[in-house]
């Protein structure tokens, strides 16, 4: 506020002066003016993504949702193996319907992880949608572009590294199927 | 040519539940001699010191990839003949060609089943 006052101020002095060694200061004061209001939608930009709100508490509870969902799933199919061990090398015998009937239900329990991983993973979902949401406005509001990642940033190190191991992860739309594996190996 | 049940393998992951997963297929396949290490250069240090009948290696593996590590076998002379199956998440056409450039035996896709991985097995080692 302060900012853009002092500058209306000093276009309010410099509009009866026409022009002060050949520079034109009406159009200098247009440009001005230009200049104070994108500064003017830059602040309320940066104020509409809410990043003090992002950084205190939505990454911390999106980082512990995942954590959360690794450590349960971990556990889940650490029972189920558990349980399929049991069954796998259980004797023969009459106890043995008994047991696999017992194990079942264990492997059905084990199963509700699901529940819990899902409505996390949903949670985390949602929240990055607000984010994306956010940040394409901004991005829409400052007109950015993408500037030149500097070569000491170390998510473009991470990237490059990635790339020359070739590890890209599990795949997305472009994931070839086994069978399309096998005729790319076979050559056929 | 039947399969050689008595012949160990090397299972490479760096994670403990797939290691759990692929020791207990191949246990019911009727494989008892199984090992496993969790990276690339683990995996390398067993194959210095114990002949493997085969080798099942995940790829994205930190500090040495399942990659890297059939390129260090396949250019190692007293390591080059062991047959190598790439069990992997990485299913990009870049991926399967770099393997097979380099010389995998074969290629199997995550997640996979029992049947996948015996079919492949057999494949390799000859059923």
């Amino acid at each position: 506020m302060a900012y853009s006052g002092a500058l209306r101020s000093v276009e309010t002095q410099l509009s009866d002066v026409p022009q002060i060694g050949g520079i034109d200061l009406k159009r200098l004061s247009r440009e001005i003016d230009v200049i104070a209001g994108y500064v003017r939608n830059l602040r309320a930009s940066i104020n509409a993504i809410h990043a003090p709100e992002i950084a205190r508490e939505r990454l911390p509870e999106m980082r512990g949702d995942l954590a959360a969902v690794v450590e349960v799933t971990n556990d889940a199919a650490n029972r189920i193996l558990e349980t399929a061990e049991e069954l796998m090398f259980a004797p023969d015998g009459p106890g043995f319907r008994a047991k696999v009937e017992e194990k079942m239900i264990g492997l059905m329990e084990a199963c509700s992880f699901q529940d819990l991983t899902g409505q996390r993973i949903s949670r985390v979902a949602g929240t990055l949608c607000a984010l994306e949401e956010r940040i394409q406005k901004f991005s829409e509001a400052v007109h950015a572009h993408n500037a030149l990642v500097a070569s000491d940033d170390p998510d473009a190190r991470r990237r490059q590294r990635m790339a020359e191991r070739l590890v890209h992860g599990p795949g997305g739309i472009d994931a070839l199927q086994q069978n399309e594996i096998d005729r790319l190996l076979n050559g056929s | 040519m039947a399969l050689d049940l008595s012949m160990p393998i090397l299972v490479v992951d760096d994670y403990q539940t797939m290691v759990r997963i692929i020791r207990n297929l191949l246990k019911q396949l009727g494989f008892e001699d199984v090992d496993d290490a969790s990276d690339g250069s683990t995996a390398m240090g067993k194959m210095r010191d114990k002949k493997y009948g085969l080798v099942i290696s995940d790829w994205n593996m930190e500090p040495m990839t399942g990659y890297e590590l059939l390129r260090s076998v396949r250019g190692d002379d007293a390591l080059r003949q062991t047959p190598f199956i790439m069990v992997t998440a990485e299913s990009k056409t870049e991926n399967v060609i770099a393997a097979k450039k380099a010389g995998v035996n074969n290629y199997i896709v995550k997640p996979f089943n029992a049947q996948t991985l015996k079919s492949k097995i057999e494949a390799v080692c000859g059923a």
